[in-house]
C-alpha cells in the first residue's frame, strides 16, 4: 500500500530530514545564547553538555543528508 | 506526586498503540505507513509534557513513564527492521544495550533518591530524539547504516558521561 508515489515520498523524506537538520541546531543555538546570558551560578554543566551534544548530533544528521546527495 | 492515572500519562500510554500498527504495516511492506506511524509516535511524545502542564498533573512517575515508553517504542522500531535483516544487528544491539543500562542506572538513581524520579539528562534527551530520527532512517532505508552506527556511538558516549552523575554524584533534594 502506497500513500503517495515513490518520488513524492522521497522528496517528503528529504524535506523532513532537511527541516530537522536545520531546525534542530537553530533551536540549540538559541538555547545556547540564552544559556550564556544567564548568571554563571544558574548555568549547569549538564545543560551545556546537552546543547553541545545536540549541535553535534544535528551536524552528524546534516552530514548524513549531504552523504546521501553527494554519494559519499 | 500526581496520580498515576492522569491525562498526561494517558497520552504517553497511547504511544503503545503505534507498536502493533507499525509491525503490521512493516510486515506487509507498507513502508510509507510504517514510517508515518513512527512519526506519529514521536509527535505524541511532544504533547505529553504540554498536557501535564495544562492539567497540572506533572509527576516524577510521569517523567519516568515517558522515558520508559521512549525506550520501549524506539527499541521496537529498531528491532523489527533488524529482525527483517534491513539493518545490522551490531549497532542495534549496542543501542538497545545502552538503553537497558541507562534504564538500570535510572532505577539506581531513583532508589538513591528514595522516590519515583527521573534523572534529567539534556544530552540523553537529544540522543533519544536522534534515536527516533534513526528509526525513521532505518525503516525508510535513508542512509540507514550511517545513522544507526553514529547513533550507537553517541549513545555510548552520552551514557558514559551520565553514569557518574546517576551513580556517584549526590542526588538533588
Amino acid at each position: 500500500m502506497k500513500l503517495v508515489s515513490d518520488a513524492t515520498w522521497y522528496w517528503f523524506l528529504v524535506f523532513l530530514v532537511a527541516s530537522i537538520s536545520i531546525g534542530w541546531p537553530t533551536v540549540d543555538v538559541v538555547r545556547l545564547r540564552k544559556f550564556f546570558r544567564r548568571p554563571p551560578e544558574e548555568r549547569t554543566h549538564d545543560e551545556l553538555f546537552g546543547m553541545i551534544m545536540g549541535l553535534l548530533l544535528a551536524g552528524v544528521g546534516g552530514i548524513g543528508l549531504l552523504k546521501h546527495f553527494m554519494g559519499w | 506526586m500526581g496520580p498515576v492515572f492522569n491525562p498526561a500519562n494517558a497520552v504517553t500510554a497511547s504511544r503503545y498503540l503505534t507498536l502493533p500498527a507499525f509491525l503490521y504495516h512493516y510486515d506487509k511492506g507498507n513502508i510509507q505507513v510504517a514510517a508515518l506511524v513512527i512519526l506519529l509516535c514521536a509527535v505524541i511524545d511532544l504533547f505529553d509534557g504540554a498536557v501535564a502542564r495544562i492539567f497540572k498533573c506533572s509527576s516524577g512517575f510521569g517523567e519516568l513513564f515517558d522515558a520508559i515508553t521512549d525506550g520501549i517504542c524506539y527499541s521496537f522500531f529498531l528491532i523489527v527492521p533488524a529482525l527483517y535483516g534491513q539493518v545490522s544487528w551490531i549497532p542495534v544491539a549496542v543501542i538497545l544495550g545502552a538503553g537497558v543500562v541507562n534504564s538500570l542506572f535510572r532505577a539506581i538513581y531513583a532508589k538513591r533518591a528514595g522516590r519515583a524520579t527521573n534523572y534529567r539528562s539534556y544530552a540523553m534527551e537529544r540522543c533519544v530524539a536522534y534515536v527516533a530520527y534513526t528509526t525513521g532512517a532505518v525503516v525508510t532505508g535513508f542512509e540507514s547504516a550511517y545513522f544507526v552506527w553514529t547513533c550507537a556511538g553517541f549513545i555510548l558516549f552520552i551514557l558514559a558521561h551520565d553514569a557518574k552523575r546517576m551513580l556517584v554524584d549526590p542526588v538533588p533534594a
